[in-house]
């Protein structure tokens, strides 16, 4: 497979260029899974490298 | 604007590869610190979406849409810093551990009130910086506000708990409005956190992050040492762990000085073995303690960062399937999943790179130091590769990733080292490895069962296929995680003790290594044996089986004789059938069990002999 020429997708949506305005009051509902989908992973798991030299 | 349908980061393999190769990232980061500003946003508008559908939540605290209003006006004022100050990686510890509150997966003694209200400090701070007038509720701890970086300004007000103020901003300055007459705020950041390093053209410019609360919710223990908190203190060690990388590291600089953002200082109390940390949420923090050392916050540096690296990646694409097995990760005493092995296999192949290269710019003891090192980590981290590689679970992101990991790995394996750090490193990867069976693999009762019965009436018993993997659960041994289990890597201690001349070797709770063990770290091999041996006759300690193989091994010059092996490779399988015996009413030594043990390794079932990597 040549890597450079091989593009995954990816679970974030690219909002770079949105204001915050628009953010909040975007109702597209692929945008809300995305948020949604997000946050139930960030509360699933926590990953905490805490080290003495240990990861 | 928004696109419908929204857009996607895309994400070229060959950019999973650079990162996995930690060299020249400059632009990678660049693109992990879109990914990572996207997906803050993504984590906010669920906040505020809880706020709007949950308005119980919010107690006292009534403004929870001025706030985001504020930070929108901010933002269309000044975008740049705005954006800044939401990419400050307690910014996303905020956002991640509010999330979890909400969820019920999280709990702290702060309201939720004060989580949620959070946006008006955020809201705050973004006034003050972007210039912009307003006029806001903020929460009050203690008498003190914090506002994310800008720091913490005292009050006037009484130091109760948790309260609410009314703060005015205009002109880049803030009023507190519930004292009379009005209160001025000074906030002491950041002009004394920042921390900033130059050398040969390459800048560094962190945050010394002391004030914000959300750290202290990860399990990481924020240093209560007055001295952590002065940046000068910081500086001073920083300036030459700074200067060290640009001189050794010249490949990793770049990704450091664009993506590491902050500087968490821990508690330190344990000089043998410095400590760090970073959380997924946090990407461009280090939670670090602060070492008189520049090589030791050097390397905890490039450790932590590797790890805010794959966050940012695993924040993309998945490099694992589910998988719900545990293992053996040579850095921990607990087992441990596939994902933390990754994590572990990335952030030590940093590491490793490290030591690989600072031995070849120092000299004397602190040579002999960095061989062992460098010996120690390329061989445990080839283990974990090798482990990741066989567990047929990763993805194709996640082959890409582990097989850069594997062709680093593979040259660093070729490199010379000292004989000495190599017997060295070995012997503390072999101790650990074997405390750690000794621990957690739990071996079948029907198989002690049928070994109790053979050495009753003389037969010979064979092993089934798989029980001598090292790495894996087999039908004899079973991952059975032995809670609370610790201080397993006292070679390692040991070992690095003497190569760096320290004093005292108690760990942050006050352990030390066994007198065996030390015999063991001395080459004192007949001392070592008589300890082991006496420490097993009246204590069952795990890692005493392994240790007393180690000391056989000593004694017989590494002539790689069965009985030692046994006891180092299998030592959950002799401690298990010792205590079946005895169980039944014989009475065998600890020697009898491994020779009759060894005897009876068919050996196809027994690994060949482990080579030196």
């Amino acid at each position: 497979m040549d890597s450079a020429r091989t593009t995954v997708h990816t679970r974030i949506v690219d909002l770079t260029e949105v204001t915050l305005r628009e953010l909040v009051t975007d109702e597209s509902s692929e945008l809300q899974e995305v948020a949604e989908r997000v946050a139930r992973e960030v509360t699933s798991c926590l990953v905490v490298s805490v080290a003495g030299h240990t990861s | 604007m928004i696109h419908s349908p929204p857009q996607y980061f895309a994400l070229n393999l060959e950019m999973v590869e650079r990162i996995a190769s930690g060299d020249d990232l400059g632009d990678a980061v660049d693109y992990l610190l879109r990914t990572e500003y996207s997906r803050r946003l993504l984590l906010i508008r669920e906040i505020i979406n809880a706020v709007q559908s949950r308005p119980e939540l919010l107690g006292p605290f009534r403004e929870p849409g001025l706030g985001w209003r504020v930070l929108a006006a901010a933002q269309a004022a000044a975008p740049a810093s705005t954006r800044r100050l939401i990419g400050r990686p307690a910014v996303g510890l905020w956002a991640a551990h509010t999330l979890r509150v909400l969820a019920g997966a999280a709990q702290d003694e702060a309201p939720i009130w004060c989580h949620l209200a959070y946006l008006s400090r955020l809201a705050a701070s973004a006034a003050l910086l972007g210039g912009i007038e307003a006029d806001l509720e903020v929460p009050i701890e203690g008498g003190r506000i914090d506002l994310p970086g800008l720091g913490v300004a005292e009050t006037r007000l009484s130091s109760e708990n948790w309260a609410l103020g009314r703060i005015s901003i205009a002109a880049g300055k803030a009023w507190l409005r519930a004292t009379s007459p009005r209160q001025q705020l000074t906030f002491d950041a950041p002009a004394q956190s920042a921390l900033r390093c130059v050398a040969s053209g390459w800048e560094l410019s962190i945050d010394l992050e002391t004030a914000e609360p959300y750290p202290r919710l990860f399990g990481l223990t924020p240093s209560g040492c007055p001295e952590d908190r002065l940046p000068d203190a910081w500086q001073r060690v920083l300036d030459p762990a700074w200067a060290l990388l640009v001189r050794e590291h010249p490949g990793q600089v770049a990704g450091l000085g664009a993506g590491l953002r902050a500087i968490i200082p821990l508690d330190a109390n344990d000089p043998t073995s410095p400590a760090s940390g970073s959380a997924a949420d946090g990407f461009g923090a280090a939670a670090v303690t602060r070492s008189v050392d520049p090589v030791d916050l050097a390397v905890a540096l490039i450790h932590e960062f590797q790890h805010s690296l794959l966050n940012g990646l695993l924040h993309l694409v998945p490099m694992i399937e589910p998988d719900s097995r545990l293992f053996y990760a040579p850095w921990r005493d607990d087992p441990r999943s596939l994902g933390s092995l990754l994590h572990g296999a990335y952030a030590f192949s940093g590491v490793t790179r490290f030591w690989c290269e600072r031995r070849l710019y120092t000299e004397g003891q602190p040579a002999q130091a960095a061989e062992f090192e460098f010996a120690l980590w390329r061989a445990r981290t080839a283990a974990v590769i090798s482990t990741l590689e066989e567990s047929a679970v990763l993805t194709t992101p996640g082959l890409h990733f582990v097989g850069v990991l594997r062709a680093q790995i593979d040259a660093w394996l070729t490199e010379k080292i000292s004989d000495h750090a190599v017997a060295a490193a070995w012997q503390a990867i072999r101790a650990h490895e074997s405390a750690w069976r000794a621990h957690h693999l739990q071996v079948d009762q029907a198989w002690i069962g049928e070994r109790v019965a053979g050495w009753e009436t003389g037969h010979q018993t064979g092993f089934p296929a798989g029980a001598a993997d090292l790495r894996h659960s087999s039908p004899v041994v079973t991952v059975r995680p032995d809670d609370g289990v610790g201080f397993l890597d006292n070679l390692t201690r040991l070992h690095r003790q003497r190569l760096r001349g320290c004093v005292g070797s108690e760990d942050a709770a006050g352990r030390s290594p066994s007198p065996a063990d030390a015999a063991l770290a001395a080459g004192e091999g007949d001392a070592a044996r008589d300890l082991y041996l006496d420490e097993l006759g009246h204590d069952d300690r795990p890692a005493a089986w392994g240790g007393l193989g180690l000391a056989l091994e000593l004694l017989a010059q590494n002539s790689n004789d069965g009985v030692s092996r046994t006891l180092v490779d299998r030592p959950e399988l002799v401690r298990a059938l010792h205590q079946g015996l005895r169980r039944s009413g014989q009475q065998p030594t600890v020697i009898e069990v491994a020779t009759w043990l060894a005897a009876n390794l068919s050996s196809p079932t027994l690994s060949g002999p482990k080579q030196l990597p």
